[in-house]
């Protein structure tokens, strides 16, 4: 019996894990992200909150905030981090978001794995089908202690860690990290969503 | 005389508008992957069009589509892309690009006849890709590898050294241009009138949004711009040339 409870409990804490690859992961979360938030008739708020779960469940900030301030990150405090930690994740959830609410149900097909630099990561290829031409969006995932993490998305080429990291750098050229953070919070407070 | 003088003072003005070289070696290889070496002079551009997205652009966008419905602007739309083709057409060939030139060729000639001239996307709906072509491509593919320093052209946004020049070009090969007879000109005017329109009504919300996300947007743009300019680039070559692509710009080494 107690075996039993173990086993039950063990897959109950590894769901996250139990997906067998990179692709099966990613395809995982898209689908509920597309049932439960995009094609979903709950109220905004609850959409809101929910996509914000699956966002932060599914995607590795604390690697991906580091990534983003690259040489920025090793000269600053632990203070210093948490606060831009902190405003990054609530400036890229909204303006992720944001973009996801593009999305106007087409359907995604994943064609394949590619090898990533870094250790244990992985390109996962996939593809919108948009008329006339198919988005490419490609998803870096880690697997950290068997489990999967989102660290980018490249979207028709435009990686977001990359894309950040060189906005973030040349902000910081003439102004400090507590100064970004600051700014990332109040942008984040302001932000509001315009897409049609 | 005169020609030689107002020269000389732009190329002084761009000179003493060069951003000026980091000496700390991160910093440095920052400065050398933006390609910017004109930010200053691009800063000033950038806020231009800025400036002339949300005070001009966005509120005619507002107007324009407050008056046209949707299938009205899908139908401006369709007309302006489809008056794009001849010159894409014409830089597929000058590429080589046979198979995208008879894809282009098809999506002209499907949409111009069943699409109503154009109104009307019809080849898509019969699975007929849409590649585009540029001259910024064609030399390209000609072996112009190197983009050039990062520009930003004042109404037409972010560009490089190389395509802009492409841009230019594309002008004046531009067969819908050189076709019509000299009499009926007057009509190209309305043409670019459309483009524009058409332009305005896809662009400027995204550029409001970038500006709402980001805390240099100036720096967020010129990025966005370079990844997917040379993924194009990258992509278009990939079938036709048969040395091994270098590692995407997105498969920088990630720490842990």
């Amino acid at each position: 019996m107690k075996k039993l409870l173990l086993i039950i409990f063990s897959i109950f804490v590894s769901f996250q894990s139990l997906a067998e690859t990179p692709t099966d992961f990613v395809q995982t979360l898209s689908d509920q992200i597309i049932t439960n938030v995009l094609k979903s008739t709950d109220t905004q708020e609850e959409k809101t909150k929910r996509f914000e779960e699956y966002f932060l469940s599914a995607l590795d900030v604390q690697t991906i905030g580091k990534n983003v301030l690259g040489r920025h990150w090793k000269s600053a405090t632990e203070e210093e981090r948490k606060a831009f930690l902190d405003a990054f994740t609530d400036m890229a959830l909204k303006s992720w978001a944001d973009r996801f609410n593009m999305y106007t149900g087409q359907e995604i097909s994943f064609t394949n794995e590619t090898p990533a630099q870094g250790k244990n990561q992985v390109f996962v290829n996939s593809f919108i089908q948009d008329d006339p031409n198919p988005i490419s969006v490609i998803w870096r995932v880690s697997n950290k202690n068997n489990e999967y993490k989102i660290v980018d998305i490249v979207v028709e080429g435009v990686s977001m860690t990359l894309s950040y990291r060189n906005e973030y750098d040349s902000f910081l050229r003439d102004k400090s990290l507590p100064e970004l953070s600051e700014q990332l919070k109040k942008q984040a407070e302001q932000f509001t969503s315009k897409t049609k | 005389m005169k020609i030689q003088h107002k020269l000389f003072t732009l190329s002084f003005l761009i000179l003493t508008a060069c951003a000026t070289k980091p000496t700390d070696s991160d910093a440095l290889s920052a400065y050398q992957q933006a390609n910017d070496p004109l930010e200053p002079m691009n800063r000033v551009s950038f806020a231009f069009n800025d400036n002339l997205n949300q005070f001009v652009f966005r509120p005619f966008d507002k107007v324009y589509r407050w008056i046209f419905p949707e299938p009205v602007r899908t139908g401006v739309h369709n007309f302006s892309t489809n008056l794009s083709q001849p010159c894409y057409l014409v830089n597929a060939l000058l590429q080589g690009d046979f198979k995208d030139g008879a894809q282009i060729f098809g999506r002209f000639f499907t949409n111009s006849t069943l699409g109503i001239g154009g109104l009307f996307d019809v080849a898509t709906d019969l699975g007929i890709e849409a590649p585009k072509k540029d001259f910024g491509q064609t030399l390209y593919t000609w072996g112009v590898k190197e983009s050039g320093p990062y520009l930003v052209l004042p109404v037409l946004g972010p560009s490089n050294v190389r395509d802009a020049t492409g841009t230019v070009a594309d002008f004046f090969i531009d067969p819908v241009d050189w076709s019509l007879p000299k009499a009926e000109k007057h009509l190209l005017l309305y043409r670019y009138a459309i483009m524009g329109v058409d332009k305005i009504d896809s662009t400027s919300d995204l550029l409001w949004n970038l500006k709402q996300s980001s805390v240099d947007p100036y720096a967020a743009l010129r990025t966005m711009y370079q990844q997917n300019r040379k993924k194009v680039l990258e992509e278009d070559t990939e079938n036709t040339s048969d040395t091994t692509p270098a590692p995407a710009d997105y498969d920088f080494d990630f720490e842990e």
